[in-house]
Order: C-alpha cells, then sequence, then structure tokens
C-alpha cells in the first residue's frame, strides 16, 4: 500500500510573489501511475519535487500513506526518483551507482548484490556493470538511473521528464518499458512530461497544470472527451483541437451556432444545453478528428464548404487546412483524400455529436 | 611555394625554441657549475666540468653539512609541504561547496572576500601578519612564530583563496541533481561531501595540490618570516639561503644546494604535470 496525498499544497519560491505551485490537491492511489503534464513553466518539477522533499512545502500538507510527510527528510520519505539528466554519480561504475542507496543505509553485501544483479536483469544492463557512466549511451544511462530507483523497492516512484533527453525512436521504446516496469512492480508511480502523447499513454490517471494550478484530473479518456476548459482542450489530443468564434442564435425551434462563414445546427442534448446562452459569443471546438472528408449527410452531420489552404501529408494520414469566411480549421483525414491547395468550396461534415463549447474569454471554461 | 600558414608556423617554433632555451639555461648553468670546483667555476663558467663525478663528491658534501643540516631540512619541507597541501585541499574545497551551494548575500561577499585576497600582494600583508602571530601568542599561549603550527596556518591562509577559487568555479558545473540523487539514496550532508562531491573534485584537487606544492616547497620569504633564522625547524630554500649566506666564495657547493633543492619538486613536478592542465581545462569544459 503507498498512495500520495497533496492537499491545498502551495510553493512560494524566494523572493517571488506569485506561487509556483497554488491549491494543489490530488490522491495517487495504490499502484496507480498518475503524469503530471503541462507547458513549461507550470509547476510540475516543483510539485514533484515537494513529494520527494527536495523543496519545502510554503502550505498544506503532504501525505504519503497517510501519513503527513512535510517535515520528514527525502530519505525517510521512502521514496525513490529519477532526473532528468539521469544524476547518475560519475566516479562510480554502474553497479556501484545502483548499490549506493543500499550501502548508505547498511544493508548486508549479499543482499545489495541480490538487487543489483535483479535490477540489472529487468533492465538488461547486465553486460555494463563494470562500466562507468560516461562509456554507456543515453537510452543505457536512462536504464541505470531507473535500476537505481528500482533496487531501494521504494514506496513510491518519482521521474521528473526521464525521457526528453532521448531520440524520439528510443522515447517511444523506452515509454513501453517503463509501462511494463510498472505493471511488474506494481508499484505507485507519479511521471512528469511536458509531452501530452506521453501522458496520454502511460498514465493511468493524468494531472494537467497551467500556471501552477491544476486544470484537470482525469484518465486520458475523460480528458480527450470531456476538457474542462479550453486549455485542456487544446494541450490533450494532437493535433490540437480547432477553436472558432461563433455566436448562438435561436430561431422558432432550430439551435444556430453562427460562425463567420457558416452556421451549425444543433440538436438533441448539445442544443439543450447551449440554448441558455442565445444571443452570446462562445468558442467551439472540434477535433480535426471529428471532421470528415466526405458528404454522407445524417441527422448528426452538417456539411460544410470551405476552401483549402494547405495540406500537410503525413503518410498514414493527411491534415487538411481550411478556411470559412474567417474562421480557419484543420482535418485530420485519410491519405486517399483527394483536397488540393487552393480548392474553394469544398464540403467538409461536422460531426455534431463531437462539439465543444467554451466561453469566450482567455480561459475559456466550458459552457458544455 | 611557403603558405603563409606555414610562415607562422615557423616563426611560432623559433621563438618557442627561443623561450625554451631562456626558461632551461639557468637550470643548465645549475647542473654544470655544480660539477666543477670552486677555481674552474670562477674560469670557465659556461663551460662544461672536467669531471662529471665531482658533481657527487659536491652533493656529499652538502649533505654533511652543518648549516644547511640537508636530511632535517628536507623532512621539515616535507612535513609544512604535506600538511599544508592536505588541509589546504580539504578545507578549501569544503569552503568552496558550502559558498557554491549556498545562494545569499553573505556567501557572495565571503566568496568575493576570497577572490579579492588573490590580488592582495604578500608583501603588504607580511608585517602585520607577523604582529598578529605575537598578538595571539601573547593572549592565547599557543606559539605560532618559529613553530611547525605558525607556518601550516599560514599556508592555509595564503593557499585558501586560488583553491577556492578554483573549486568553486567547477563545483558550479557540477549538477545539484547529483547531490539531490545522494540526498534522496539517504546520504547525510557529510557523507554527500565525501562520498560525492570530493571524489567528482579530483582532477581540480591535482590541479590545487601542484600550483600549492610547487609554491610552498620553493618558498622562501615567509618561512624566513615565521621560522627566521637559526630555528631547528628550517626548510630547503631556509638551509640554502644559510648556506649562502655562511659560505660566500664557495658557489660550486652553492649551487649544488641549490640543484638539491631543486631536485625533488621536478620530480614531483614531472609526476604531476599533466593534471595541472587536466584540471584547468575540467574547469572550464563540462
Ligand atoms: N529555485 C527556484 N527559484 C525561483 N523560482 C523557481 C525556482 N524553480 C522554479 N521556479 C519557478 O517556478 C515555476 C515552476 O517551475 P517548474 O520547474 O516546476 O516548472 P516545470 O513545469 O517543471 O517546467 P519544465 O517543463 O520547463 O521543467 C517557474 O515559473 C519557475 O521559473
Ligand atoms: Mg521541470
Amino acid at each position: 500500500m503507498a498512495t500520495v496525498e497533496l492537499r491545498n499544497i502551495y510553493k512560494y519560491y524566494e523572493n517571488t510573489d506569485k506561487p509556483a505551485v497554488s491549491n494543489a490537491n490530488f490522491i495517487v492511489h495504490d499502484k496507480e501511475f498518475v503524469v503530471l503534464v503541462g507547458p513549461s513553466g507550470c509547476g510540475k518539477s516543483t510539485t514533484l519535487r515537494m513529494i520527494a522533499g527536495l523543496e519545502s512545502i510554503s502550505k498544506g500538507e503532504l501525505l504519503i500513506d497517510n501519513q503527513i510527510v512535510n517535515d520528514i527528510a527525502p530519505k525517510d520519505r521512502n521514496i525513490a526518483m529519477v532526473f532528468q539528466n539521469y544524476a547518475l554519480y560519475p566516479h562510480m561504475s554502474v553497479y556501484e551507482n545502483m548499490a549506493f542507496g543500499l550501502k548508505i543505509r547498511k544493508l548486508p553485501k549479499d543482499e545489495i548484490d541480490k538487487r543489483v544483479r535483479e535490477a540489472a536483469r529487468i533492465l538488461d544492463i547486465e553486460q555494463y556493470l563494470e562500466r562507468k557512466p560516461k562509456a554507456l549511451s543515453g537510452g543505457q544511462r536512462q536504464r541505470v538511473a531507473v535500476g537505481r530507483a528500482i533496487v531501494r523497492h521504494p514506496k513510491v516512484f518519482l521521474f521528473d521528464e526521464p525521457l526528453s533527453n532521448l531520440d524520439a525512436k528510443l522515447r517511444v521504446q523506452m515509454r513501453a518499458e517503463i509501462i511494463a516496469l510498472h505493471r511488474r512492480l506494481e508499484a505507485t508511480m507519479v511521471y512528469v512530461t511536458h509531452d501530452q502523447v506521453e501522458a496520454m499513454t502511460m498514465g493511468d490517471r493524468i494531472v494537467v497544470m497551467k500556471d501552477g494550478f491544476i486544470q484537470q484530473i482525469g484518465s486520458p479518456i475523460e480528458l480527450y472527451d470531456h476538457p474542462v476548459n479550453k486549455f485542456v482542450a487544446g494541450f490533450i489530443g494532437s493535433p490540437p483541437m480547432n477553436f472558432i468564434d461563433t455566436a448562438i442564435k435561436v430561431d422558432g425551434k432550430k439551435v444556430l451556432a453562427v460562425c463567420d462563414g457558416f452556421e451549425l445546427e444543433l440538436a438533441g442534448d448539445i442544443a439543450t444545453k447551449v440554448k441558455p446562452f442565445a444571443g452570446k459569443c462562445l468558442t467551439l471546438g472540434i477535433r480535426p478528428e471529428d471532421l470528415h472528408d466526405d458528404t454522407n449527410n445524417d441527422k448528426n452531420s452538417q456539411v460544410v464548404m470551405a476552401d483549402v489552404n494547405i495540406i500537410e501529408p503525413l503518410g498514414a494520414e493527411t491534415y487538411v487546412h481550411f478556411t470559412a469566411g474567417s474562421a480557419k480549421f484543420m482535418g485530420k483525414f485519410r491519405s486517399s483524400t483527394t483536397a488540393k491547395p487552393g480548392e474553394t468550396k469544398r464540403p467538409v461534415r461536422f460531426d455534431l455529436t463531437k462539439l465543444h463549447f467554451f466561453d469566450c474569454s482567455a480561459e475559456g471554461e466550458l459552457a458544455l | 611555394m611557403i603558405s603563409k600558414k606555414k610562415i607562422g608556423l615557423i616563426i611560432l617554433e623559433f621563438v618557442t625554441a627561443l623561450l625554451f632555451v631562456a626558461f632551461i639555461f639557468p637550470f643548465y648553468m645549475v647542473i654544470i657549475n655544480s660539477a666543477k670546483t670552486a677555481f674552474e667555476i670562477t674560469q670557465y663558467p659556461l663551460s662544461l666540468p672536467e669531471r662529471f663525478g665531482n658533481l657527487f663528491t659536491n652533493i656529499v658534501k652538502i649533505w654533511k653539512n652543518e648549516a644547511v643540516r640537508y636530511p632535517a631540512s628536507f623532512l621539515a619541507s616535507v612535513i609544512i609541504t604535506t600538511v599544508s597541501l592536505l588541509l589546504i585541499n580539504l578545507f578549501s574545497a569544503q569552503a568552496a561547496w558550502v559558498l557554491a551551494r549556498t545562494k545569499t548575500k553573505v556567501s557572495s561577499f565571503i566568496f568575493f572576500i576570497f577572490v579579492a585576497a588573490m590580488v592582495i600582494p604578500f608583501q603588504i600583508v607580511m608585517f602585520p601578519l607577523l604582529s598578529w602571530f605575537r598578538t595571539i601568542t601573547n593572549i592565547t599561549g599557543i606559539p605560532l612564530l618559529r613553530t611547525y603550527l605558525g607556518i601550516i596556518f599560514s599556508y592555509i591562509g595564503f593557499g585558501a583563496p586560488l583553491s577556492i577559487f578554483l573549486f568553486h568555479g567547477f563545483i558550479k558545473s557540477i549538477p545539484l541533481e547529483l547531490e539531490e540523487a545522494a540526498l534522496i539514496d539517504g546520504c547525510k550532508k557529510h557523507e554527500i561531501f565525501f562520498k560525492i562531491v570530493f571524489p567528482i573534485l579530483k582532477p581540480i584537487q591535482a590541479t590545487v595540490l601542484v600550483l600549492n606544492g610547487i609554491w610552498i616547497w620553493n618558498d622562501f620569504l615567509l618561512p624566513l618570516l615565521v621560522l627566521g633564522k637559526g630555528n631547528t625547524i628550517q626548510t630547503i630554500p631556509l638551509a640554502v639561503s644559510n648556506f649562502a649566506g655562511a659560505f660566500v666564495k664557495q658557489w660550486d657547493l652553492i649551487l649544488t644546494a641549490i640543484l638539491m633543492a631543486m631536485i625533488p619538486i621536478i620530480i614531483f613536478f614531472l609526476f604531476a604535470q599533466k593534471y595541472i592542465v587536466k584540471g584547468m581545462i575540467a574547469g572550464s569544459i563540462k
């Protein structure tokens, strides 16, 4: 059993008036893999470092295993951390790097040896045990850093952007390996990244942060389907969601979202929810994958005529950028699409069940 | 046709060769004249000695000389140099670590004081130093003048600024995460220093040891002031000057004494010189 709980946690760095982390509240359940994600400078590392005990907590309570640990030293919190730059001890061999924490804790020699060799086997670094970190590749160093955490058998694993120094291919591979490791060790893990793809693929749950504030907590699918505001909607998903300014008009029974260049007639649930905003301005959000390259009109769809600006063929799929009036949006289509740059009045089908609405402010709190 | 680059290279090599000759000439003079008799030196100071075997006769004479007391002086020099070096190395590394890792105005100020101390000439502080030593001895009863304690204490003080400066620069380039990893691994503060930071500082330690070692071994003025003349504790440079003062005309023996003073530090330098360069580079490139 290992849980981590943050209760109303704030972090003020010295000589700054704006908190780096504001009112952070969340629980990491036993054996859960929670990812902290957000743009650079949003306070992810600060949050993780407070959990590790490397940064003091300005206000609020931190609990590990239902025990308040605010004033407990990092070494007594029973956590292990993997750093972005690996932080391997350069003057020690791989074996010594992994054994160091156990030696300091005065474990018997044969127990240390057993644990190091087991970790080396799991991570496939047995043949490098005698090497110094300098003589390893980035991926191998990464494994050693993970190994150093594993041998300690900690209650909680903390990762701070451990893959961001690796090349794209290796990153995908290590991603899968860390997920497998999580299954195998059945450990509680908190993982920091700025990469939403990493967050989506790895996390049981994701905590999205911005400017020190937690925006939303949920499973990857919850965040994808029901983002609570424009920031989360734009941050989660690749390519990002299209945002189009729109005005809501109620015309008899019809509820219309009037954009510059086209109108969408809303129906069902969405219509009911949007109706109270009649006469007001909203931001309409739709994901590129919810635009379709056909004219199969049904009651949940509507075809809009738009001009093609640019196309970006990626092989498996093609991104097509459209303009309709002042609205700009992008569709993610199959690569067999016949769209050509400069084409005018091409039909694009909007999936009306996948529309999102946000208020027009910069924060874009969700209207629906 | 010879290219411009080649001409530049030739000029450079020529200048280097010239400098080499200029630097090696005094050594050459000392060595050849150590193997001559007093008469030979005054007659043919630049020529090669008649018999190189004479060198050993001269060495034995110096070894046994009452004013030089070579074995005792050598031992005193070794004690003063090694103890000073070990303490300078340890204390400077510790001080630099704390100064580099503490980001307060006070710590920047202290560091600034150390850097400033590097540019103050020794001659300005030498007499105040002596009077302070006398005062301290009068008040506390701890003997600082004419003792190992006093001279080693002085060397720690004079050696610290440059050493702290060198360590400080290198420590700033050590990622803080290493120390944080050690903290999470369970190290206490002193363990972080001795098990992580100090071993990583090895190349700089070598530089600090070599630079201070050469200076302390060869130093004349500070031992003269702190240890004084006619002391049972005398370093090799003091011994040589003692001898030169007592036997004004025996240039052959004076030069032999100088040669015997140089040899240990030259051997030390030959062993350690690659670390000087290594350490200098290690400070600038990560
Ligand atoms: N030691 C510090 N002193 C003062 N401010 C700091 C300190 N460390 C971080 N900050 C500030 O706190 C905020 C959050 O920083 P943090 O390192 O947690 O961001 P992050 O989300 O990890 O970003 P990145 O993805 O770039 O690593 C930033 O605005 C940063 O400038
Ligand atoms: Mg960070």
